[in-house]
């Protein structure tokens, strides 16, 4: 009865468009050390449309992770079924871009080469390929970096590269976990600014996970929150402010918004670590 | 004081190394023929003229470049076998527990005791001995393969997945840069090795090779001719283990450097 509600508060208004990812009843275990599974999720449904950006708040380790793992098609649900585009995920999901805290870049390639990879293994002719990731450097303000090898930029350098290479083959739906936990504060909000810009110039859907509740504040049209693990959707709220026009822009019922979402989180981190 | 001057440094250690060599050399000259038997230890001057001899004679060279030879193909096969089996063990987990513990456990044998068994297969000659260095460069080039693929960071491999790579992309675009810096760890670590089996295998039985010149010569109680063999093994070992070692520090395509 409680799940029928959830997902009639989640499934999308009739009039919009329908959903670009849809997730149901999913659950998933990892082996863990001995006999005992650790489950990392129970029971999550959700869907997103096309255009929206969504943040996913928790506990740490809860297994927020694991659920952008099963929409990239990286790893399985146990149970449950998860539809992209209409068609359930069967394998590494294309359509999507990933981008982890880890920039994963090939130390041994030049900034360029790099950000050219994912044209290369597509077979992309050379100078097409070399040209586009050009442009596409471009655009996230690393111009004149072409030639550098990533040992010799900085964090929020390198991030960019990362999100150049996501970008230079037109994901429609972007993967972010934490991708901005490893910058320094400032940087971060440079490359949260830089992030909405791009999101909005390439009219990209986004999933975020992050732990930073201003974070998610500042750049979501809605934040779903999950229990500690197994993690379960306990709720999904709109931000009122969606579509500010700067991320530094804040107003009261922000602030609000963020109690309300520390109060829950709050309650969820105490459990989790009471003994 | 020294250490503000790190050239002086390095020049001192070496002056000091020089001298050291220099003293022993000395001493064995002066004692060969006074405390010792000259016919057991030779004398260093001996020993250069002999191999001087050898030199003119196209002895010593024809004999090296037999040894290098075998270690040239032994390094091959080996390195070759080594690669595909371990690559193929990182990326299947199935195939590694079934064929890990195997290759853990032949590694223990030591080789040479198979020398007998390949002489009967083989017969004496240039197969028998390139066997028995590949099965003893393999397990180099096996562990530095697997090893180096497996501690390859997961969201790089995750990336090319994602970006739709296939296996043999991923392979030549990921696997194999990557495995660069352990396959050159894997080439210093195993060369001394295929010496040690090469002239190990020529002292057994061979036609050719400084091991055979070593063995011949001590038959014959030249005792400067052994020294010249071996002196010429140790010049031949140190000089590819250098050029492994300047190969490994020019590389940089390891990811622990970034």
């Amino acid at each position: 009865m409680s799940r029928i509600a959830t997902l009639e508060k989640l499934v999308p208004q009739p009039d919009a468009p329908p959903p670009i990812l849809r997730i149901e009843s999913a659950g998933k275990s990892f082996p863990g050390s001995g006999r005992q599974a650790t489950e990392a999720l129970r029971d999550v449904s959700l869907s997103v449309a096309p255009g929206e950006f969504v943040s996913l708040i928790g506990p740490s380790g809860c297994g927020k992770t694991t659920l952008l793992n099963i929409t990239a098609g990286l790893i399985r649900p146990d149970v449950g079924q998860v539809l992209f585009d209409g068609a359930p995920i069967t394998g590494p999901n294309r359509k999507v871009g990933y981008l982890t805290q880890d920039d994963a870049l090939l130390p041994w390639r030049s900034v360029l080469a790099n950000v050219a990879l994912p044209l290369e293994i597509k077979g992309v002719a050379r100078a097409e390929r070399l040209e586009r990731a050009r442009d596409i450097l471009q655009r996230v303000g690393l111009a004149g970096f072409e030639k550098h090898q990533p040992s010799q930029l900085s964090g929020g350098m390198r991030k960019r590269v990362s999100l150049a290479r996501t970008l230079v083959y037109n994901p429609a739906f972007l993967l972010l976990d934490e991708p901005f936990g490893a910058l320094d504060a400032q940087t971060r909000v440079v490359m949260q600014r830089e992030l909405r810009q791009v999101v909005s110039a390439f009219g990209l859907t986004v999933m975020l996970v992050t732990h930073d509740l201003n974070e998610a504040i500042a750049l979501s049209d809605r934040i779903l929150l999950f229990s500690r693990r197994p993690a379960r959707l306990i709720e999904a709220v709109s931000v009122p402010q969606a579509g500010r026009s700067d991320v530094t822009d804040r107003t009261r019922a922000d602030d609000a918004l963020y109690r309300r979402l520390w109060d829950r989180l709050a309650g969820e981190i105490d459990a989790g670590t009471a003994p | 004081m020294i250490a503000r001057y790190p050239w002086l440094e390095r020049f001192l250690v070496l002056a000091v190394q020089l001298a050291l060599i220099g003293t022993f050399l000395a001493i064995w000259e002066y004692a060969a023929g006074r405390f010792v038997d000259p016919t057991m230890v030779s004398r260093p001057s001996k020993i250069w003229d002999q191999a001087s001899r050898w030199l003119v004679r196209g002895i010593l060279e024809k004999a090296a470049g037999e040894t290098l030879w075998i270690v040239l193909l032994g390094m091959l096969g080996g390195a070759g076998a080594g690669v595909v089996v371990g690559l193929a063990c990182a990326t299947w987990r199935w195939l590694d527990r079934l064929v890990e513990p195997l290759v853990t456990m032949l590694f223990a044998l030591p080789k040479v005791a198979l020398i007998p068994l390949f002489i009967l297969w083989f017969g004496v000659g240039d197969t028998e001995k390139t066997t028995l260095t590949v099965t003893v460069v393999f397990f180099f080039f096996f562990y530095a393969a697997r090893n180096g693929l497996r501690s390859l960071p997961q969201p790089l491999d995750d990336m090319m997945l994602l970006i739709g790579a296939s296996w043999s992309q991923r392979l030549r675009l990921l696997y194999l840069p990557a495995s660069v810096g352990w396959l050159l760890s894997g080439l210093r670590m195993a060369l001394p090795y295929a010496f040690v089996t090469v002239v190990s295998a020529e002292v057994v039985s061979a036609r050719g090779g400084l091991g055979v010149l070593a063995k011949n010569n001590a038959a014959a109680m030249n005792a400067a001719g052994v020294f010249a063999a071996i002196a010429s093994l140790t010049l031949l070992g140190a000089a590819t283990s250098g050029l492994a070692a300047w190969l490994v520090g020019r590389s940089r395509w390891t990811l622990a450097n970034r």
